[in-house]
C-alpha cells in the first residue's frame, strides 16, 4: 500500500502553495471516453461545477458550447444541509434550461456531497436533459475522508484534471458503491467505471434504454 | 497560454491593453450609483454603469463596464463587456467579455474571447463562435442543431498541445483516436462498454 501511495505522489504535482487547499493534477481515465459524444461536430456540455477558464477553453477548442450551472454555489454557499434538497430542486429548475438536451454532463464529485434523496432528485432532473447518447461524468471517493466542500476541477488535457479542494476541512466520505448509485439513479446505467490510485473512482453513466 | 486569471479565448481582433482601457474609462460616460434606469440604452460612446439598470444596453461599437456597484437586469451588447458588479442577462461582445473577481453573472455569453477571473461567479452558457457574436439576435433565436453524423476526425489542431503533469509539453491525446487504455498505473476496474461474451460463444 505504501508503495502504491508513493507512485501516486509521483504521478501528481502540487500547484500553488503547499497546504490543504493546494491543487493537484491527477490522471483521468474516463475523461477521454467522456468526450467521445462531443468530439465529432462539437456538442453541448453541461457543467454542474463552477466556471473554469481551463474547461471553457478545453471545450471551445473542440467546438463545443458549454453551459455552466454551478450547483456548488447554489447548494454549498449559504444553504444549510437541512434545506439542501429544496435548494437543489430550485437550482435544477432555475439553472438548467429545460428545453435543451446535452451531449455530456459533468457531475465531477457532486455525488459525494448529496444524500440519497438529493441524488434521486438530481438524476430525475438530468434524465430530462439527456438524449440516448448523453454521458454523465462523475467521480466518487474511495477514501474515508473528503474535503468538506466539493472540489473545483480544471481539465488539463484528456488524461489529467487539476483538483482544488473546496475546503481545508475534511469530512467522512459516503463511499458510494456502484449498485447503490445505480439504485439511486434508476434512469441511468453505468457505461464504465475506472478506479484511480489517488482515491477516486470515475464513472460514466448513460441514460438507460427503454425496455 | 494562460494568464494568472482564467482565460478562454479564440483568435480574434486585438483587444485594448489595460493602459488604453484606463484611458478609455476616463473618457467614458458614467451612470452613477444612485441612478436607476428602466429602459433601453443606445449610443456611440463607452459607458460605465455603477447604478441599477433594467432593460437593454446596446453599444455594439463601444466598451461597456458594469462597475462594482452596478446591478443590471439587462442584455448587454458591446465591443467589450467588463463585469465587476452583478448582471442578470445575456452578454454579447464583438471582442471580449471579462468577468472580474467581484463580478457575478447569470446569463449567457456570446463572445470570441472570455476571461473569468478567479473568484468570479458565472452561471449560463458560453458560446465562443465568432459568427454568433456578430449576429447575437440570430443566434439567440436559431434552433439548436444536434450532431447527427457518426464521429469524424476531430478538429484538434496545434492549439490542442498541452502540458503534462510533469510540466513537459507534449501533444495531447489525439481527439479522434481511441483514449489511452491505462495511464500511470491506474487500474481500469471494469468497462461495461465491452460486452461480456454470450454463454454460447465462449471459446
Amino acid at each position: 500500500m505504501a508503495e502504491k501511495d508513493s507512485t501516486f505522489e509521483a504521478a501528481t504535482r502540487t500547484v500553488g502553495s503547499a497546504g490543504d487547499l493546494s491543487s493537484r493534477e491527477h490522471p483521468s481515465l474516463a475523461l477521454a471516453h467522456a468526450i467521445v459524444p462531443v468530439r465529432a461536430n462539437g456538442g453541448f456540455v453541461l457543467d454542474l461545477g463552477p466556471a473554469s477558464g481551463a474547461n471553457i477553453s478545453f471545450f471551445a477548442e473542440r467546438g463545443c458550447k458549454l453551459f455552466i450551472a454551478d450547483l456548488n454555489s447554489s447548494l454549498f454557499g449559504s444553504t444549510d444541509s437541512a434545506n439542501r434538497a429544496e435548494a437543489l430542486e430550485l437550482a435544477l429548475v432555475r439553472d438548467i434550461p429545460a428545453t435543451e438536451t446535452f451531449d455530456l454532463i459533468l457531475l465531477w464529485d457532486l455525488l459525494d456531497y448529496l444524500d440519497d434523496r438529493e441524488i434521486r432528485i438530481l438524476a430525475s432532473r438530468l434524465q430530462a436533459v439527456c438524449h440516448a447518447a448523453t454521458l454523465l461524468y462523475g467521480m466518487v471517493s474511495i477514501r474515508k475522508e473528503i474535503p468538506d466542500r466539493p472540489s473545483r476541477f480544471e481539465i488539463c488535457d484528456v488524461r489529467s484534471i487539476r483538483y482544488s479542494p473546496g475546503s481545508p476541512l475534511r469530512r467522512p466520505a459516503p463511499l458510494h458503491k456502484e449498485p447503490e448509485l445505480v439504485k439511486l439513479m434508476p434512469d441511468f446505467e453505468v457505461e464504465s467505471t475506472y478506479l484511480l490510485r489517488h482515491g477516486k473512482q470515475e464513472y460514466l453513466f448513460r441514460r438507460r434504454r427503454a425496455a | 497560454m494562460w494568464k494568472k486569471n482564467e482565460e478562454a479565448s479564440q483568435p480574434g481582433p486585438p483587444v485594448p491593453t489595460s493602459a488604453a482601457r484606463l484611458q478609455a474609462l476616463e473618457k467614458a460616460s458614467v451612470i452613477g450609483p444612485s441612478i436607476r434606469i428602466k429602459g433601453n440604452l443606445t449610443g456611440k460612446e463607452d459607458l460605465v454603469i455603477q447604478g441599477q439598470l433594467q432593460g437593454e444596453v446596446r453599444l455594439q461599437a463601444n466598451n461597456v463596464t458594469v462597475g462594482k456597484e452596478g446591478r443590471i437586469r439587462a442584455d448587454i451588447y458591446g465591443r467589450t463587456v467588463h463585469i465587476e458588479g452583478e448582471v442578470k442577462g445575456h452578454l454579447f461582445a464583438e471582442q471580449e467579455v471579462i468577468i472580474r473577481a467581484s463580478g457575478k453573472v447569470q446569463g449567457n455569453i456570446v463572445s470570441p474571447r472570455v476571461v473569468l477571473e478567479k473568484g468570479s461567479n458565472f452561471k449560463g452558457s458560453i458560446d465562443m463562435e465568432p459568427a454568433a457574436a456578430k449576429a447575437p439576435e440570430a443566434s439567440k433565436e436559431a434552433p439548436k442543431e444536434k450532431p447527427k453524423e457518426a464521429p469524424k476526425q476531430a478538429k484538434n489542431s496545434a492549439r490542442a498541445t498541452v502540458t503534462d503533469p510533469a510540466g513537459a509539453p507534449q501533444p495531447a491525446h489525439p481527439i479522434g483516436s481511441d483514449p489511452p487504455a491505462n495511464t500511470k498505473g491506474d487500474a481500469q476496474k471494469s468497462a461495461a462498454s465491452v460486452p461480456a461474451p454470450a454463454p454460447g460463444n465462449r471459446p
